[in-house]
């Protein structure tokens, strides 16, 4: 498919600021009368979480063709996955909103709370009718296997815990909480480093035996396109395609590893061993920013990887090719029939 | 409850794209059109439409053979499309099993295009929504069109008469018996959405005839029988040959 912008900023960064606000509420839950959690962490906090869903919002708002009717899209949440999304999304904003007022107005610890759990759920929501909104879409098999919806929930909250593993120190926060969310920022990080290396590793033996025979319902052993009916692109060569070789794929994909999930476990592993709070605010923010740039990297290359089926049609369907020792030589490069 | 949809003879089908031309100039002035054109005359033509023709060649030199092969919207129904909408602007209508596409509550995020396994929807980029074949439902329900003329614009303009339209829920239509007698397919029935639209594959017809059978008709005379068609013209296959 070819990668909206739009779309990887929405996920990605309403992703982060839905896991800062479930980082915020579990700390609450366990914080709670130690008076570590400040108005001024909650603040921060919470104005990073709204701002990033906000921003996210906005650039869905610029994928529509017509946004004036945006609101429509909560119409259908019976049936469809995006409808769903949409109102968990608004859901969850506007508990964020909620609870960051009731903590900063002092209100009282069930009425935040509450705010709080339902705003979780909310959140948890969106990370599945998000993802939901691709898996369902089963006949692009890279999208429609358990990583895709393992993965938005566990980005999500990872890159959530490393914003708050900044904004934590930056308030002022010297205490064991600090140390204790990097360590659990490790543990989170390294999951979602082999969730993804599975993903790609899983996607590397997908092979699909689909070709212009059954596209067009032949039983021909050999069919070829020659003819595409246009004399230039047009939305099916567009929409649903982005030239991509298998080289440039595995560069692509140790890039994401690398930027996103390597790189930054490396910093945080660094950062929960060593006692300078000054240079490890330093490092951890360096890690955050890569990993925000590295899940922008995943998402877009989540999208250039999902192979639509009406691809055959026009000649763009990417085949892999299943390495089996057991096939001769001759026959391990499948071709088109 | 009636399922209306066409029947593509790809025996027949030439790929002159006389059906894709007629639907465009068809849904330029009709009650859901204009469909956008960027650059028509130029270098880079891209515009909406909604039956595109595509061409395949089959088998090895010298045995090859191509198919010309129109797709749009196949009207299926599990439409995956409709499932999809988040707006409810695409519908399939009860009455007859189109589906379409309310223009006034398409929000464009194409969505419904993604999940068409076909590819038979397009996005107009000027008018920001998802554009697909009405199976000319301005048409087949026209009074002001004369009888005859109640069908797709593509079914009319096809020069061998491969497209027909009709009712294939009623097992004595005409699309319904041709399904039946050329053993008439659906594209991709394990994507799960139940496509109405239906292929007849390509075939040749042969008879075998010995010698002796010749001979002994050799002094019968060939006569001939015209039918007339609704548009009163001869077609080729009326005519019979002992």
């Amino acid at each position: 498919m070819h990668p909206e912008m739009s779309l990887i900023l929405l996920t990605v960064l309403a992703g982060t600021g839905q896991g800062i606000f479930i980082s915020v509420v579990m700390l609450d839950l366990f914080l709670h009368g130690t008076g570590v959690l400040s108005d001024r962490i909650i603040l921060l906090a919470g104005g990073a979480s709204i701002g990033l869903q906000l921003m996210g919002m906005l650039a869905s708002v610029f994928h529509l063709g017509n946004p004036q009717r945006g609101w429509k899209a909560i119409l259908m949440w019976r049936n469809s996955w995006l409808s769903r999304e949409v109102i968990s999304l608004s859901l969850s904003f506007g508990m964020v909103m909620a609870y960051t007022i009731l903590f900063v107005t002092g209100a009282d610890y069930t009425l935040r709370i509450i705010a709080g759990l339902v705003g979780v759920a909310a959140c948890l929501t969106f990370f599945i009718s998000s993802s939901m909104v691709y898996t369902s879409i089963r006949f692009i098999r890279e999208w429609a296997s358990v990583f895709t919806p393992l993965g938005f929930i566990l980005f999500g909250i990872t890159s959530g815990v490393a914003i708050i593993n900044v904004i934590l120190p930056l308030a002022g926060v010297t205490t064991v909480i600090t140390w204790k969310v990097s360590i659990l920022l490790v543990i989170l990080a390294t999951i979602s480093l082999f969730l993804k290396i599975g993903a790609y590793r899983s996607y590397a033996r997908m092979f699909e035996p689909l070709s212009l025979r059954n596209a067009i319902g032949s039983n021909a052993s050999d069919i070829r396109l020659m003819d595409v009916g246009t004399s230039y692109r047009h939305y099916n060569t567009r929409e649903y395609f982005f030239p991509l070789s298998t080289s440039k794929e595995a560069s692509m994909q140790k890039a994401v590893i690398i930027t996103a999930f390597a790189f930054p476990l490396m910093i945080w592993i660094h950062t929960s061993v060593m006692p300078d709070m000054y240079l490890n605010t330093f490092l951890s923010s360096i890690a955050a920013l890569s990993m925000m740039a590295g899940l922008i990297l995943e998402r877009r290359l989540f999208f250039i990887q999902g192979n639509h089926l009406q691809n055959l049609y026009y000649g763009n369907f990417r085949k892999r090719y299943v390495r089996n020792p057991l096939l001769k030589s001759s026959e391990r490069d499948i071709t088109s029939s | 409850m009636s399922q209306m949809a066409l029947v593509i003879d790809l025996n027949k089908c030439v790929g002159c794209h006389a059906c894709a031309t007629n639907c465009k100039a068809w849904n330029t002035g009709g009650e859901f059109g204009p469909l956008t054109d960027r650059d028509p005359y130029g270098k880079e033509p891209s515009g909406v439409w909604f039956n595109r023709v595509q061409t395949y060649e089959v088998g090895r030199f010298p045995d090859t053979e191509v198919i010309h092969f129109p797709k749009s919207c196949m009207h299926c129904k599990n439409a995956p499309c409709v499932k999809a909408c988040p707006t409810g602007a695409t519908y399939k209508r009860q009455e007859d099993g189109i589906v379409l596409v309310n223009y006034k509550d398409c929000i464009g995020c194409k969505y419904c295009s993604w999940a068409c396994p076909y590819g038979c929807r397009e996005f107009d980029d000027f008018d920001g929504v998802m554009k697909k074949c009405t199976l000319c439902i301005d048409r087949i329900y026209n009074e002001d069109l004369p009888e005859e003329e109640r069908k797709p614009a593509c079914v009319l303009a096809c020069p061998t008469r491969a497209r027909v339209f009709g009712d294939i829920d009623d097992p004595n239509s005409e699309v319904s018996r041709l399904i039946r007698d050329n053993h008439g397919y659906r594209l991709m029935p394990e994507s799960g959405a139940d496509p109405s639209n239906h292929y007849l594959p390509k075939r040749k017809v042969t008879i075998q005839i010995d010698e002796e059978e010749i001979l002994a008709r050799r002094h019968v005379f060939v006569t001939t029988e015209k039918k007339f068609t609704s548009y009163g013209e001869t077609t080729s296959d009326d005519i019979a040959v002992p």
